[in-house]
């Protein structure tokens, strides 16, 4: 595919939230592009803003959320002043997303059948005996049995990973150009993550979605994602390639994340971490908010917001490490050699 | 320019920006003291309870002194309210009637406080088969209209004041009860109560040193809420004439007397009928903010 | 739930009756005064009183009496009345005409618009609407319902003469009397739907189904209220019980012949037997209401019926 198929993207994005204890600036100029076939991940800790991200894509951000400026748009359509109907045209039907918590996404008071066969009568105007057919295959194509007997039975019946596999079915009722995951797999174990991250991957093959997978597990998302966006505080702080996430990464924030992914760390040696919890959004102080928690902080992060600096055509990083009057700072010694063997050892491996 | 290029070392995050944890009820009090709906049913309270302590300073007349002279005079400076059918000042009858309404609030309160905290204490601390007995005590409790068994408890123990605190407190605890009881069990086994155990403290010492302050503010939210209701009984009690013994002024028993003048002397019935409203009114209010500022787990009742 | 569930609440609800009506027997037999003076009058001659007492078997033992009226009242039979001499069950049945009707009426009123307004003030929450609803529910809860009772007494009887303020014969008899039992636990019962309803309308799963594009009406009222009705159930079972009871001061408000009325009266005169009647019909009706709401319960909510055995994957 030589022409670029961009199916959404949004623009310089900021989004405030009205809380009692004041406004939280939760999104602070976010862009990304979406382009069908294509999975990002978006990676951050809780409370940097991914959700919110995920959450107005779909027009639903909560009580006191607002985009105060930027823009969505939606096959070159903005979207951002969509009145509630409107949005209704594209949930469900455009996009669609699934939850962090199969356990509580579900109505408990509907049986699974029902709420599987609505998605579809809602976003294909079938009728609801037709949309059963559809239900019942969908069920299959999910793996799971599809009989009358799953069809009516209700969420408790059910576990987490087969209840996060309806979730699935039912966001792909629709056939959707764009798929959220906001943390699909959390509440999940192991190996049911694993099964979950395949069906996933099977089936944007099969559909072709453009996928936006949040996650704050950057092993995981390394699976599947062509890039990776890596967020701190409702910022956009590096984003790049999978690959060169992994292989040559910029900023010190994803330094930290990356050193504490388990399979990199020696035996009984700590590479490096971060002190501290991502900061609350009401009234930050200016600069790059990063830096108070950075080893690497420069005189200027505490006065001016970094920019984008370009790495490559594909990798941009917001750090003024980066600004040729910047002092040379490189990477802690014990990442860099996990990176010298990944590299050896995984060359050509990752998602592409 | 360039030296703004320098590392530096760490920040500490500018402090304006740091939420500290304050005393709950001090920040409570900082909610309350910035809402005007709950400042103004503190004072309405407030002025209740000091005229209901110094009636007989503040009240323009005896409440009981008949003047046959002048019975159900409209109102005029020397009776700002009228008078009632004995020729009593209807204002001052009001001012003691609040006495009585507030001392059976109040001391009902506290009754059904200390009941229901031990209840529902012993039942979700000791648990098993003691929780089970409790439990089955606080579901019968909670399913009977106690309006009707305190009529009862009242009709056998007689009318008087004590016996209102009683049949209001025994009968109405179980709500309480039940509220603590899920918040001790879940207390139960958090940290600071195993670690004191560990540390050799008797089962007393873990409820009421670690325990009864968690629990504390949820039983000042309960209490406040139950203030309204238990007015609303005592006055529907005095009502019914199972209330204080005539002649005691209570606001309900004057509601009552006032009935068959409700056309001729409508101000009887409603002065006193809007001074009962305001006062629940205002307890409901105050429960309403009191709840969302110390304890909104509580908002699902 | 199944069988075994079933069973067992069926149990508990006779246990509790057994447990109200032994209670009250009991407690009873230590009120003050004599029965068969309060009965007959003060001037009767001490020979009659032996024979009434002997006929009325209360010379056997307390145990033996008990087991009497236990046996009596399998048989549904409550005795004749001391003051009307009139057999018990004639009067409530009387009686609970009007009550029922009563109860039904303003339960409707509670139920229907307290559920009303808690959603619709939910749906619209922070707004004008919500302010609106939720101050009159808490002027609701705040006002006496005797009281309240008679300033629209005042009001619409007496100066408009829109509907009569005392008897049940009378069109719109039951109008002001419905209005005000019902109207306390409407506003409580608005206050309760309204914070269930916010819980349920910020969950996940309420998410999801607007996630899918699901309408707002189907949003509200197919996924949402069903789950914010269950934490309620309970409290609209123990509001309709409390109903029976706050009958007995509107019944004595507009004169109403009903049971609450019979049983203050009963009370006032000590009118053993009929007391005594009143309370098994009370604690049954309610016993009843709370059986009907739990297997409503029931009804919606599949995780009460069905176990949650688990598919296996």
């Amino acid at each position: 595919m030589d022409k670029k198929d961009i199916i959404a993207k949004i623009d310089n994005l900021h989004i405030d939230i009205k809380t009692q204890a004041g406004i939280i600036q939760a999104v602070r100029g976010v862009s990304l592009d979406f382009e069908a076939h294509k999975t990002i991940g978006l990676i951050g800790e809780s409370g940097s803003g991914k959700s919110m991200m995920a959450r107005t894509l779909l027009g639903l951000l909560p009580a006191g959320g607002a985009i105060t400026s930027g823009h969505i748009y939606y096959n070159n359509t903005p979207i951002e002043t969509y009145t509630q109907r409107q949005w209704r045209n594209l949930r469900g039907k455009e996009i669609a997303m699934i939850f962090q918590d199969p356990m509580h996404a579900l109505n408990p008071l509907m049986t699974i059948g029902k709420q599987l066969s609505e998605a579809i009568v809602i976003s294909q105007k079938v009728s609801w005996k037709l949309a059963k057919i559809q239900a019942l295959d969908l069920l299959k194509k999910v793996g799971l049995e599809a009989t009358p007997e799953r069809y009516h039975s209700y969420p408790h019946q059910y576990s987490g990973g087969m209840r996060q596999r309806i979730a699935i079915a039912m966001a792909l009722s629709c056939k959707p150009k764009l798929l959220i995951c906001d943390e699909p797999t959390t509440a999940l174990d192991v190996s049911t993550q694993a099964q979950i991250i395949e069906l996933i991957i099977k089936l944007q093959k099969e559909y072709g979605m453009a996928i936006l997978f949040i996650s704050h597990d950057l092993s995981l998302v390394s699976q599947m994602a062509d890039e990776i966006a890596i967020v701190y505080a409702g910022r956009i702080v590096e984003h790049a390639t999978t690959k060169e996430i992994f292989l040559q990464p910029k900023h010190p924030y994803t330094w930290a994340l990356l050193s504490a992914i388990v399979h990199f760390q020696p035996k009984n040696e700590v590479l490096y971490t971060i002190e501290g919890s991502p900061p609350l959004l009401i009234n930050p102080p200016k600069g790059d908010l990063f830096s108070y928690r950075s080893e690497y902080a420069l005189d200027i992060d505490f006065q001016e917001n970094p920019p984008f600096f370009e790495v490559s055509p594909t990798h941009r990083v917001a750090s003024w490490l980066q600004d040729p009057r910047a002092p040379s700072v490189t990477m802690p010694k014990l990442l860099q050699k996990q990176i010298q063997i990944l590299r050896s050892q995984q060359e050509g491996n990752f998602h592409e | 320019m360039l030296n703004k290029f320098t590392l530096v070392p760490k920040a500490p995050w500018p402090t304006d920006q740091v939420i500290t944890q304050e005393n709950l009820y001090k920040r409570a009090w900082k909610l309350l003291r910035k809402d005007p709906i709950a400042l103004t049913s503190l004072i309405l309270i407030a002025v209740l309870i000091i005229s209901a302590l110094f009636a007989p300073w503040i009240a323009p007349y005896d409440p009981n002194e008949q003047m046959l002279s002048k019975p159900l005079s409209q109102p005029s400076p020397q009776h700002w309210l009228g008078t009632d059918e004995f020729g009593r000042d209807i204002l001052s009858r009001l001012i003691f009637g609040a006495r009585i309404s507030m001392s059976v609030a109040l001391g009902s309160q506290f009754i059904v406080s200390i009941i229901g905290f031990w209840m529902g204490l012993i039942a979700g601390y000791m648990g098993g088969k003691i929780d089970r007995i409790i439990s089955f005590i606080i579901q019968i409790f909670a399913s009977f209209p106690y309006l009707l068994f305190a009529m009862a408890l009242i009709f056998v123990l007689g009318p008087g004041l004590l016996n209102l605190f009683l049949a209001l407190g025994l009968l109405s605890w179980a709500g309480t009860a039940r509220v603590v009881r899920a918040q001790v069990m879940s207390l139960k086994h958090r940290e600071f109560v195993d670690a004191s155990w560990m540390m050799g403290a008797s089962h007393y010492w873990i409820m009421t040193k670690h325990l009864f302050p968690n629990v504390l503010p949820s039983l000042i939210v309960l209490a406040t809420m139950g203030i309204p209701n238990a007015i609303i009984a005592e006055a529907s009690l005095s009502y019914l004439g199972l209330g204080v013994r005539i002649p005691t002024a209570s606001w309900g028993q004057m509601i009552f007397a006032a009935k068959p003048f409700l056309q001729t002397f409508p101000l009887y019935s409603i002065a006193t009928g809007i001074l009962m409203m305001l006062s629940v009114l205002a307890f409901n209010l105050l429960g309403d903010r009191l709840r969302d500022a110390l304890d909104p787990r509580l908002s699902g009742r | 739930m199944n069988v075994h569930n079933i069973v067992a609440r069926l149990l508990w609800s006779l246990g509790v009756i057994f447990i109200v009506v032994s209670t009250t027997f009991f407690l009873l037999q230590i009120l003050p005064g004599d029965p068969v003076k309060l009965m007959m009058g003060d001037r009767v001659d001490p020979v009659t009183v032996e024979q009434v007492r002997e006929k009325m078997g209360l010379n056997k033992p307390i145990i033996q009496q008990y087991i009497d009226f236990w046996l009596k009242l399998l048989r549904m039979d409550f005795g004749d009345s001391y003051q009307l001499k009139l057999p018990v069950i004639d009067q409530i049945q009387s009686a609970s005409v009007v009550t029922l009707r009563l109860a039904f009426y303003s339960s409707l009123i509670a139920v229907i618009g307290g559920l009303l307004f808690g959603v619709t003030a939910a749906i619209f929450r922070g707004r004008w609407i919500d302010n609106l609803l939720m101050s009159i529910a808490v002027f609701g809860i705040s006002t006496p319902s005797f009281w309240f009772a008679l300033v629209l007494q005042l009001i619409f009887g007496l100066w408009l003469q829109w509907f009569p303020i005392s008897g049940y014969q009378a069109p719109g008899a039951f109008v002001l009397p419905a209005f005000t039992l019902g109207l306390r636990y409407m506003s409580s019962l608005a206050r309760l739907t309204r914070t269930s309803m916010l819980e349920v309308l910020s969950s996940e799963y309420l998410l999801a189904a607007k996630a899918k594009g699901v309408g707002s009406f189907r949003l509200i009222w197919l996924h949402a209220f069903g789950n914010a009705l269950l934490p309620i159930m309970t409290f609209i079972g123990s509001s309709l019980a409390d109903m029976m009871a706050g009958a007995i001061l509107i019944e004595h408000v507009f004169s109403l012949p009903g049971i609450g009325r019979l049983t203050f009266d009963s009370l006032m005169s000590r009118d053993l037997p009929l007391l005594q009647a009143t309370v098994v019909y009370l604690t049954v009706i309610s016993v009843g209401i709370y059986l009907i709401v739990d297997f409503l319960a029931l009804f919606i909510d599949p995780r009460l019926r069905i176990g949650g055995k688990r598919n296996v994957e």
